[in-house]
């Protein structure tokens, strides 16, 4: 195989293994317009201190 | 549409600006508008229903607030799906090889170089890169792959398949727009818009030419 062969392959490779990463990291960032976490308070939920009444 | 109101229009078009005053006909009515031209995406569909609009409301069919609702709706239009526009641009891009003269396998690897190509110039422009610089990025990568033809000795037309492979990228609707200006005499927006399209075709030269030094391509 040429070098030339082998750096076709090289960037071939780099960019779409660029475009396919991206596609994956940012599917799980669109969910919808609509879509967001729900925020949990965890200091309302959880309480290790002395202040807990249970 | 402006005679049909009994106003006056004069429309000045600047770069990155446009100024519209409107005086009225039959009385001292006068008013001046400056707005900011916005960059949008390019929708013929957006463009023909315009002119249909105002053609109706220049013969008079449609009243003012029946055609500025008409207009909202235009403006709301939902965009047409970016993976359609790829496949079509795809599709494209193989046909200008074909009408080149390129065989099937120099279209494939113009589709080929097309699809990534395509595909790094959206996510560069979505993330805010600089055009000219996503444009020499989107040419490179397009004639690195272009390059297979000569490379792997797959086809008959290698030459066409390069050619080709970033045409894509031309920013023919610019220079179209520029020459309208200019017969239209609207100097200072015809130069803009046209240095806009030399620069950015200088851009895909540049990434064709990269291209070719890093593939150690003699072409020429």
């Amino acid at each position: 195989m040429s070098t030339q062969m082998l750096f076709w392959f090289i960037i071939v490779g780099i960019a779409i293994i660029a475009i396919a990463g991206y596609f994956i990291y940012n599917a799980d960032k669109h969910r919808g317009r609509h879509f967001h976490y729900i925020d949990i308070d965890h200091y309302d939920i959880y309480c290790d201190d002395d202040d807990c009444e249970d | 549409m402006a005679l049909h109101f009994g106003y006056k229009v004069d429309m000045t078009i600047f770069p990155k600006h446009v100024s519209v005053a409107v005086t009225g006909l039959d009385n001292d009515d006068y008013a001046l508008y400056t707005s900011a031209i916005d960059s949008v995406s390019v929708s013929y569909n957006a463009n023909s229903l315009m002119s249909r609009l105002s053609w109706k409301v220049a013969d008079g069919k449609l009243s003012l607030h029946d055609a500025m609702s008409a207009m909202d709706k235009i403006k709301h239009m939902p965009k047409m799906s970016i993976w359609t526009v790829m496949l079509l641009v795809v599709l494209a891009n193989a046909s200008f090889c074909r009408l080149f003269g390129g065989d099937i396998m120099a279209m494939g690897i113009v589709a080929f170089a097309t699809l990534l190509g395509y595909t790094v110039k959206n996510i560069c422009l979505t993330n805010g890169v600089d055009l000219r610089i996503t444009v020499i990025i989107a040419s490179y990568l397009s004639a690195v792959i272009g390059t297979a033809g000569y490379l792997f000795d797959c086809t008959g037309t290698p030459d066409i398949a390069i050619g080709t492979s970033v045409l894509y990228l031309i920013p023919g609707i610019p220079y179209i727009n520029s020459v309208s200006d200019m017969l239209d005499g609207h100097y200072l927006c015809f130069f803009s818009r046209i240095m806009q399209a030399v620069i950015l075709t200088g851009c895909i030269a540049a990434g064709l030419t990269l291209g070719f030094l890093t593939m150690n391509m003699d072409v020429f």
